[in-house]
């Protein structure tokens, strides 16, 4: 059995990195194998903005991150410092620093670059999209 | 402990990847993974020494820290220092020495990906 990282650096909107991405983990899930989680870093924080909706005419994946993390239990991490940069805040970042609106959507989780490297100790492939 | 080859293939300033690569580099370093870095296609134009702009990181010595975080593998791909005709400027820039660059054919990379257990592309 194989532990995987996997590792999202492209925005939803960079051609069909995200679709790959979703088909690639229902693959290793199907395999019998594990994801041990899911890190979002540089361009891929996008992923995570709740702010986005769905404009009938091109690929919007936010519910199929939902719908995976919460059919397979699997860990969907953001960098906080690309995520902050880039305008996406949880709750307790927005009232810290006076912003109004919170805008990191669920199920995601805020992490650093740290616990992506400490996970990646249990990890034998990881794989980039 | 992972063996990473972090392969920076965009130009320093055209957009964050660089910077981000950089950072990711650095921190893998710090939870105990040995890291190696690629240079090429645009991404060897990062090693063209850059002025310094008020508030901007300086790129140039961010990538010159790279040794005082154990990062001492690194690599140029000679094929695209040809393609964008600047390997005569890269081999007057100090940082090529600094980081003591070894440079690469495209036979070679391809044996160096094999070496490693995974490569990040920025």
């Amino acid at each position: 059995m194989a532990e995987y990282s996997i590792l999202i650096t492209s925005s939803p909107f960079d051609g069909d990195a995200a679709l790959r991405a979703l088909g690639f983990i229902q693959g290793v899930i199907d395999n019998g194998d594990v994801v041990n989680n899911v890190f979002f870093y540089s361009e891929g924080v996008h992923h995570t903005n709740s702010l986005m909706f769905n404009t009938g005419d091109e690929l919007f994946v936010l519910d199929d991150w939902k719908a995976l993390a919460d059919a397979h239990n699997i860990k969907l991490l953001v960098c906080i410092t690309a995520a902050v940069k880039r305008g996406i805040v949880s709750e307790l970042e927005a009232k810290e620093n006076g912003i109004a609106y919170a805008n990191l959507a669920a199920p995601f989780e805020q992490a650093g670059l740290g616990e992506f490297f400490s996970a990646l100790h249990a990890c034998n492939r990881l794989v980039q999209f | 402990m992972a063996n990473l080859l972090i392969r920076f293939t965009q130009s320093p300033f055209s957009n964050a990847r660089s910077q981000d690569g950089l950072d990711f580099a650095l921190a893998a370093t710090n939870y105990g993974h040995d890291v190696k870095v690629l240079f090429e296609n645009q991404g060897v134009l990062q090693l063209v020494k850059a002025a310094s702009t008020k508030g901007l990181k300086n790129h140039t010595k961010r990538l010159a820290s790279m040794p005082f975080f154990d990062i001492e593998e690194c690599y140029v791909c000679t094929t695209s220092a040809d393609t964008f005709n600047i390997q005569r400027v890269l081999a007057n820039t100090k940082l090529v020495e600094e980081l003591e660059c070894h440079w690469l054919t495209p036979s070679e990379k391809i044996a160096l990906i094999h070496s490693v257990d995974h490569v990040v592309t920025f």
